[in-house]
């Protein structure tokens, strides 16, 4: 009788923020060029991705995003594929609740192992999000971060552009309904 | 009987696997950057979970925690699989030994891997003390913690509600040499 174990792996994190390994990860702290404060969105309509790599499916129940000290207009949360297809997305939702963290409940979808993007997009520049200022955008492209103009709300399929925003936005996905 | 061993190329689980080891929120929390510290346990027969991504089956042998300046009361300590049912808890344990850490001995179990799994504490006072991080009130929601209140012992299954701002110092054991 063969005794053969499951491959070793580290899990997907129960809730992936830019700090999880499937996103930034530890590169976050060589990027970053301060703590993370409000800041007003850079660009009306922008939306910035930041890459969710997952060895293992999981379930997308909630996803999120840290509002900062102002809110304004509406948000929309986005996750696609490697090739800019949309697997899932909030719709334009009304930013409420000044410093705190914010959810919103798109129907679950099953994400497979594979490299996948979340974009975050806000209509309006006035509306503030926590996020991490970086030393320049070049650190957050070299990070593997993209972001696409006019895509509010995301369109199907997104085309990613160049990271041009020293601009890394707190926001995720989680697997837990409750967080 | 016919074994193959062992996974090629892969790192070994952590002897001691707790909340801020690499497979603890180790890493999330360096670059948070906020380093432990005394403090007394913030509600009586409050219980706090804490995600454990276990990458690969190993033997449970101990549990653990990290006193503080003042011990008072009982612990409880116990680890959790992701659907909230109970792998093992250590049950109401008298606090004992100022800043050191404390183990339970547990009957050995195997836990399975790759999983994710949640180490949970609870204490039935507030005057003892134990390290803990304070990571801020939001980024523990984030870091995909939970709490339960009323929760002492610690109760099967468990009902994870959203984190508060309390870390504690604890984990699990894969050698005997723990304390």
């Amino acid at each position: 009788m063969a005794i053969v174990f499951p491959p070793s792996y580290r899990p997907p994190s129960v809730v992936i923020a830019p700090w999880s390994p499937e996103s930034l990860g530890i590169g976050l702290l060589a990027a970053k060029s301060g703590s993370p404060a409000a800041a007003a969105w850079p660009v009306a309509n922008l939306m910035i991705f930041l890459p969710v790599r997952l060895n293992s499916p999981i379930t997308v129940k909630k996803v999120w995003w840290e509002n900062g000290a102002t809110v304004s207009g509406n948000v929309e949360l986005a996750v696609c594929d490697a090739a800019g297809n949309l697997r899932l997305h909030t719709g334009s939702t009304p930013q409420v609740g000044i410093s705190t963290v914010q959810v919103a409940d798109p129907a679950d979808v099953v994400l497979e192992a594979g490299t996948f993007y979340k974009g975050l997009s806000l209509d309006n520049t006035t509306g503030t999000i926590i996020r991490w200022p970086a030393t320049n955008a070049g650190l957050c492209a070299a990070l593997g971060m993209a972001q696409a103009a006019s895509a509010f709300p995301a369109p199907d399929p997104v085309t990613f552009a160049l990271c041009a925003q020293a601009y890394i936005p707190k926001f995720g996905i989680s697997q837990r309904d409750t967080f | 009987m016919e074994g193959v061993f062992p996974t090629p190329n892969v790192t070994p689980p952590e002897v001691l696997l707790g909340t801020h080891g690499i497979r603890g929120l180790g890493s999330e929390l360096a670059i948070i950057g906020v380093a432990p510290a005394d403090a007394a346990w913030p509600n009586a027969n409050r219980a706090v979970f804490s995600p454990i991504y276990l990458d690969a089956t190993a033997l449970l042998l101990k549990l653990w925690w990290e006193n503080g300046t003042v011990v008072s009361g009982n612990v409880d300590v116990g680890l959790y699989r992701a659907d909230s049912t109970p792998v093992v808890r250590a049950g109401s344990t008298a606090q004992a030994g100022t800043s050191v850490l404390q183990e339970k001995d547990v009957a050995d179990i195997i836990v399975l891997g790759p999983a994710v799994y949640y180490v949970s504490m609870a204490m039935d006072n507030t005057t003892g003390r134990v390290f803990r991080t304070a990571p801020g009130s939001n980024n523990v929601r984030e870091l995909g913690m939970a709490l339960q209140d009323t929760a002492f012992p610690l109760p099967s299954p468990a009902v994870f509600a959203a984190a508060a701002n309390f870390l504690p110092v604890c984990g699990i054991a894969f050698r005997t040499l723990v304390a």
